[in-house]
């Protein structure tokens, strides 16, 4: 006896980076080439022409059961931003930071970090005239302090506005950051890293 | 820029929009799923592990393929989008983890960040989706 009352069981398989148009592509990796170069040459001051005026931004890790001093990410616990777990309004906003100097402090303070570009996986989610949406899914390490070597793996969503030269400007950057899984630690950092160049840090969108 | 008083204001109205918005997605995805894209844009676009879905009626096969679903949110951030970026339509980034266990699948986690915006009419304010990006944690590629 058969019922036709099947459902899916498949889900449609995942693809890698989406970035909509071969027009958007290029601009959007030559930003991320030159935003993590900047971002891991272990200061981040840089990235103040990368930001606009009004920019905000904010951090967010996993939930933490137990006690976060002797959790791996805990150097993030202090700044983690996640609405579901904090009602207070006055910490929300205080962990939401506001303006292009107190976005760069904040960054300037988390650990010092290199990326592995490879690893990266892009979706461009949102464009119109005026905006520019990307989420980046990718590997990087913590190259200093207690947790030197440490493998994360990071989600982060920007929204850009157009800036002189095809730039893009920041105006939201939503960063989270999550251990990575064995087999992220076991795949990332194969390829070679870029050798150090003596030429000077390429200057961003502004 | 608008002074910071304003901005808190922003800040305030994000969240309460945020919590609000999660609660009904993730319920109308799990227990009533041919409303959900009652919750999008008629021109929204959804990437979903790298596939690009967009409009009304491609959403609406999608999420009929889509296996039935069981979400747990864990994490949930929000930030007011800045002006200049959206013409003036009041629009919030809201991003969220957890895991999900879709019917016939092991359970997985997830990374979702959206975009919504404000439709406002004399009588009231609905958020709808303008963007829609997702991605399990583990990526099969």
């Amino acid at each position: 006896i058969n019922f036709d009352v099947e459902t899916p069981t498949t889900l449609p398989p995942s693809k890698g980076s989406y970035f909509s148009s071969d027009d958007l592509k290029a601009p959007v990796l030559r930003f991320l080439q030159q935003y993590y170069t900047v971002y891991d040459s272990g200061d981040r001051q840089g990235l103040l022409e990368a930001y606009h005026d009004g920019a905000c931004c904010s951090l967010s890790i996993p939930p933490i059961h137990g006690n976060p001093s002797r959790n791996t990410l805990g150097e993030y616990f202090k700044d983690s931003r996640n609405v579901k777990k904090l009602k207070d309004p006055t910490l929300r906003f205080k962990l939401l930071k506001h303006t292009r100097l107190n976005v760069v402090a904040f960054l300037n303070e988390l650990p010092k970090t290199q990326h592995d570009i490879h690893s990266f996986v892009v979706d461009i989610c949102a464009q119109t005239n005026t905006l520019l949406s990307f989420v980046v899914h990718g590997i990087f390490k913590e190259v200093d302090g207690k947790a030197r070597d440490s493998v994360r793996a990071f989600d982060r969503m920007f929204v850009t506005v157009p800036a002189v030269n095809n730039g893009l400007c920041i105006v939201n950057d939503k960063l989270f950051v999550r251990n990575a899984t064995t087999e992220e630690i076991r795949k990332a950092f194969v390829m070679p890293a870029p050798t150090p160049s003596s030429s000077p840090v390429p200057t961003l969108s502004a | 820029m608008a002074a910071s008083v304003d901005f808190k204001t922003y800040v305030d109205q994000a969240c309460r929009a945020a919590e609000e918005f999660i609660n009904i997605y993730y319920e109308t995805m799990d227990k009533r799923r041919r409303m959900l894209t009652r919750l999008y844009m008629d021109k929204a676009t959804l990437i979903w592990n790298g596939n690009a879905i967009s409009g009304q009626t491609a959403l609406n096969e999608f999420f009929e393929m889509l296996p039935s679903s069981e979400f747990q949110v864990t994490m949930l951030d929000c930030q007011p989008v800045h002006e200049q970026a959206t013409q003036g339509q009041t629009t919030i980034l809201v991003v969220t983890c957890g895991s999900v266990k879709f019917d016939g699948n092991k359970q997985r986690f997830f990374n979702q960040n959206f975009l919504l915006t404000a439709q406002v009419t004399p009588a009231n304010t609905v958020w709808k989706i303008a963007s829609d990006c997702f991605r399990f944690q583990d990526l099969v590629l």
